[in-house]
């Protein structure tokens, strides 16, 4: 587990910035005097002979600090939280003045990085692992705009996600192209419940953006409008959701079908691996998830929770249907101790580092380099049939 | 069913208030390589003659004649399938060729 | 069961359709056996359901929450007031099918020599010897059918050698090879290559021609040698000889999937279906095509093709099938041919290019023939009933006609038009007809009327019994519907 945000940063001496300032961290402390005020500098070196200009100065929580009082000479140093000291050169950071908080918006390291762009959404799924909030947070559709110019080039991905990304409108659009303005070589994924595509004007705007390599995954999951509506809690979603994909593919945007398994639905994963085949065999890809214990997932649990093993028969028959069809298909978040043998070549190794764990079971299975392992908040409760392979 | 004197000619009759005409046809159609037939309608009642050949002994007929009943509730079914789902056929076919853009696999 | 959180409703806040109220969408049924009935929609999605069942949908009585209805709308064969999106989708499945027809002929078959060294008895089309040069084709014809080979629409093209035994012309397959690729040069076209040979003429300059330009084989092989030798008699006797070393020497040098072969079924060959597939399997083949004689040719002037019935040729074809399962249950993985197309058509939102089982009838649209004096046909089929003097579906000449004029020809539309089995008697109300297709030179030839009347048809009453037979096994043996499964390549 990688923590991306902490409060428990320090200031020593003055704080100029009045606004949070989000920044690029680097470690080169001789950049010309000009440019310092734009950047963040991770200073390994003596605290007695700290650089001056930058916009910031990060040193390790371990440091020996100058004194903290205001009225030293000394502006803007900040000394990280324990769990913040794995910032590096290239990483993107938003720095908080009124509480000196730092969230990460980019890790470099990172084999994703996602930017949560808006709390709010127009459906209300039981198993969601970010709950959503009503509430007007367009400062983060303005982070990640003023984030983008500041992350490496050679970055292999980007996410956006949400809450529901396209309930923006035409800044969804902005945020699309600014990605492909300062990112031309780097992917970008988009997860979206699909809905607002049922208007053929939105996908039509996605597809004049024209970006390189751009993917929206959106959940289908059940194969009849009354289960998915319901597990999706929102009336006419199926139907809304399943135009959206046409509209989008009918613009040629590759589309991803996204499909979490939980009690509610696995007795139909076959029907919904044949009703994809069937009538989406154009998708660019489908991923069977498992459920990521999280926000509504939590406090669901009880009534959501079945143990992978349990549908273990389910899903190797959805898996065979869709691959007999030639459709690219991968298996996230299961442990391959979980999963009939035949199915894992096609589980994929999904979890964002920052929230992969490994449980002492695993420590002895001689498949963990190519397992995905477990969401870290999934660790407490798991399926009953992990073993050491 | 009422059986003739004569092995080779069966009868079979259907109520006109359960099965039309046309039904009952297209029913007998499927059965035109294994006997002829002639079709009365009366009031109330289509009477159907089956004429079989001669080397169908009666078990193979008592079949034949259960077949063409089951065929005809078969063919009843279908009716109402063609006549409920006529029209969004159509729908369907004027969707599909419309100029809404080809979607490529 | 726990229960969801309070802020969360339950499944039938989001239900908006009512009991017992919904629409049937288009749809075709058919019975399996006694109890049970294969229903299909309008794009070949299928359920089998029982007697009562069907009643049930039809009377609308199905049970609203129960999975039975849950899989009829699914599958498309209905829809509520919950959702009407199946219409859309239903719309642009049935588009997708049409597509394929419209991408028009893929397969162009060249018949670059009548002459064979074969006498067979049930054979199609030709009986001339070596010596007679007017039967082979010339240059100048194989340049016109190149023009059309090129007028064809489809990406993908496959040229086809077929005799006679086309290694009597080989020189012309050489030129019609080289000139198709220089044409394709401005195309840029998929092209396929294929010689359909006895494979008694091959040597190893026509091997390293076909390695060179990635040409496939395929031969005629119909069994062990005193039955492949009754059916197909060479002066000196030694035809299964020379087509097994062919075969060998073809698949050392072109490796073993450029390598195929067909089997004819005389009367002969009806109680020796293992010893057959067990040919196959001794060479190392790894599918075959378990194929009924058709009705053309010299199997109808020898009396071949009504000597064995319907019945007796699916028992045949029951056994080798049941054969074919058994060798794949042993491990080894091997393809009944027949088959593996009928379960395609089931499983596979492609079709296949079968010319046999298409609706509307493939000809013109799937195949095309140039015979070796220029005339056209609409399959090899018509080609045959051509040979016997019945040119219904002769479409014209390389030489006098135009490539609209032959595709645009009356032949050509008015057997589309009549072959579309929506539209045919009985077909219209089959719930195999989205696997199955329409076959006018077969009822021309057999009952003279492309239509045909299909109660007293060989080829509705085989293919009937083959699906019933294909459905059984996919519903009641779960070790077969694995293995059927397998063959699904889209």
């Amino acid at each position: 587990m990688i923590y991306l945000h902490s409060k428990n940063n320090t200031a020593h001496g003055e704080i100029s910035h009045q606004r949070p300032f989000i920044s690029k961290v680097i470690t080169n402390s001789n950049l010309p005097f000009p440019l310092r005020a734009s950047y963040a500098l991770r200073w390994h070196g003596s605290t007695e002979a700290l650089p001056q200009g930058f916009g910031l100065v990060l040193i390790s929580s371990g440091k020996a600090c100058p004194d903290r009082d205001a009225g030293n000479g000394l502006t803007n140093i900040v000394r990280l939280a324990p769990e913040l000291d794995y910032l590096k050169e290239h990483d993107v950071i938003k720095f908080q003045p009124a509480d000196c908080g730092i969230n990460v918006l980019y890790r470099h390291e990172a084999n994703s990085n996602a930017f949560l762009v808006t709390e709010r959404c127009n459906s209300f799924c039981i198993m969601c692992s970010q709950p959503p909030r009503d509430i007007n947070d367009h400062y983060l559709v303005d982070d990640m705009l003023e984030a983008l110019p500041l992350i490496h080039s050679e970055t292999h991905e980007i996410c956006i996600t949400g809450g529901e990304p396209t309930l923006w409108g035409d800044d969804f659009i902005q945020m699309i192209r600014a990605s492909e303005t300062h990112l031309p070589r780097t992917s970008l994924h988009i997860l979206s419940n699909g809905r607002n595509f049922k208007n053929l004007d939105l996908a039509i705007k996605v597809a004049a953006v024209k970006h390189h390599d751009l993917m929206i995954g959106i959940p289908l999951y059940a194969d009849y409008s009354q289960l998915h509506d319901y597990i999706v809690q929102a009336d006419n979603a199926f139907d809304d959701t399943l135009r959206g994909i046409l509209n989008l593919k009918r613009c040629r945007v590759p589309v991803e079908i996204r499909v979490v398994i939980h009690r509610e639905n696995y007795h139909r994963l076959p029907q919904l691996a044949e009703f994809i085949t069937r009538n989406l065999l154009f998708v660019d890809h489908v991923a069977l998830m498992g459920l990521e214990i999280r926000g509504f997932a939590k406090s669901n649990l009880d009534a959501i929770w079945i143990d992978p093993y349990d549908y273990r028969n389910e899903l190797a028959e959805a898996i065979d249907t869709l691959a007999r069809s030639r459709m690219r298909v991968s298996l996230y978040n299961h442990p391959l101790c979980v999963i009939p043998e035949p199915v894992r070549r096609f589980a994929v190794k999904s979890i964002s580092d920052w929230k992969n764990d490994f449980l002492n079971e695993c420590q002895n299975c001689n498949s963990k380099q190519e397992c995905g392992g477990f969401f870290s908040s999934n660790l407490t409760k798991t399926s009953d049939h992990i073993k050491a392979l | 069913m009422i059986k003739g004197a004569d092995a080779h000619h069966v009868d079979l009759s259907f109520d006109n208030n359960v099965f039309t005409l046309e039904t009952i046809k297209r029913a007998l159609y499927r059965f035109a390589d294994r006997c002829s037939f002639d079709v009365e309608s009366a009031d109330k009642q289509t009477k159907v003659t089956l004429h079989v050949p001669a080397n169908i002994a009666e078990p193979g007929i008592d079949e034949l004649c259960s077949r063409i009943r089951n065929e005809v509730l078969d063919q009843d079914l279908r009716d109402s399938i063609s006549r409920e789902t006529a029209n969004i056929r159509t729908l369907i076919l004027a969707n599909a060729f419309s100029n809404t853009g080809l979607i490529e696999s | 069961m726990s229960r969801l959180g309070k802020k969360f409703r339950l499944p039938q806040a989001f239900d908006q359709a009512v009991p017992g109220q919904y629409w049937m969408l288009p749809c075709r049924f058919v019975n399996l056996d006694d109890n049970r009935y294969v229903l299909t929609n309008e794009v070949g999605e299928h359920l089998v359901v029982t007697r009562p069942q069907l009643e049930q949908f039809v009377r609308k009585t199905v049970s609203f929450h129960g999975d039975f209805y849950h899989d009829l709308k699914s599958k498309h064969f209905l829809i509520d007031d919950d959702s009407n999106v199946a219409v859309d989708l239903l719309a642009l499945k049935y588009r997708t099918k049409a597509q394929q027809i419209s991408q028009f002929t893929a397969l162009h078959l060249f018949v670059v020599s009548l002459r064979c060294d074969y006498t067979c008895q049930y054979c199609q089309v030709s009986r001339q010897t070596d010596d007679k040069l007017a039967y082979d084709m010339s240059q100048e014809t194989a340049d016109r059918a190149l023009e059309f080979v090129f007028r064809s629409p489809s990406p993908a093209i496959k040229i086809e050698f077929q005799g006679g035994e086309p290694l009597l012309n080989f020189p012309l397959i050489q030129y019609v090879v080289d000139q198709a690729k220089r044409i394709n040069e401005n195309h840029d076209k998929n092209i396929q290559f294929v010689i359909t040979t006895n494979l008694s003429l091959l040597t190893d300059d026509i091997l390293s021609f076909c390695l060179a330009h990635d040409i496939c084989l395929s031969t005629s092989l119909d069994g062990p040698q005193d039955l492949h030798n009754l059916n197909r008699p060479r002066p000196g006797r030694n035809g299964y000889q020379l087509t097994v070393e062919g075969i060998r020497k073809a698949q050392a040098v072109l490796g073993r999937d450029k390598v195929g072969a067909l089997m004819t079924t005389t009367e002969a060959s009806l109680p020796r279906v293992r010893e057959i597939i067990d040919t196959y399997l001794s060479l190392g083949m790894d599918a075959i095509f378990l194929r009924a004689l058709s009705p053309y040719g010299f199997a109808v002037k020898t009396g071949q093709a009504y000597k064995y019935d319907v019945d007796r040729w699916f028992e045949f074809y029951k056994e080798g099938l049941n054969y074919v399962l058994e060798i794949n249950r042993q491990g080894y993985p091997f393809v009944e041919l027949y088959a593996s197309m009928i379960i395609n058509k089931i499983f596979s939102p492609f079709g296949t290019g079968y010319v046999d089982l298409q609706s509307p009838s493939g000809m013109a649209i799937s195949a095309i023939v140039y015979n070796y004096d220029g005339d056209i046909y609409a399959s090899d089929e018509a080609r045959m009933l051509a040979e016997m003097g019945d040119k219904k579906f002769r479409l014209g000449s390389v030489h006098h006609d135009s490539y609209e004029d032959v595709i645009l020809s009356d032949t050509v539309l008015d057997t589309l038009e009549a072959t579309l089995s929506e539209s045919l008697p009985m077909c219209n109300d089959c719930g195999f007809l989205p696997y199955c297709g329409t076959e006018p030179v077969y009822h021309h030839a057999t009952q003279g009327d492309a239509v045909g009347h299909k109660a007293t048809s060989g080829f509705c009453s085989k293919n009937m019994k083959i699906f019933r037979y294909l459905f059984t096994l996919l519903e009641d043996d779960p070790e077969a519907r694995k293995i059927l499964l397998s063959w699904v390549r889209p």
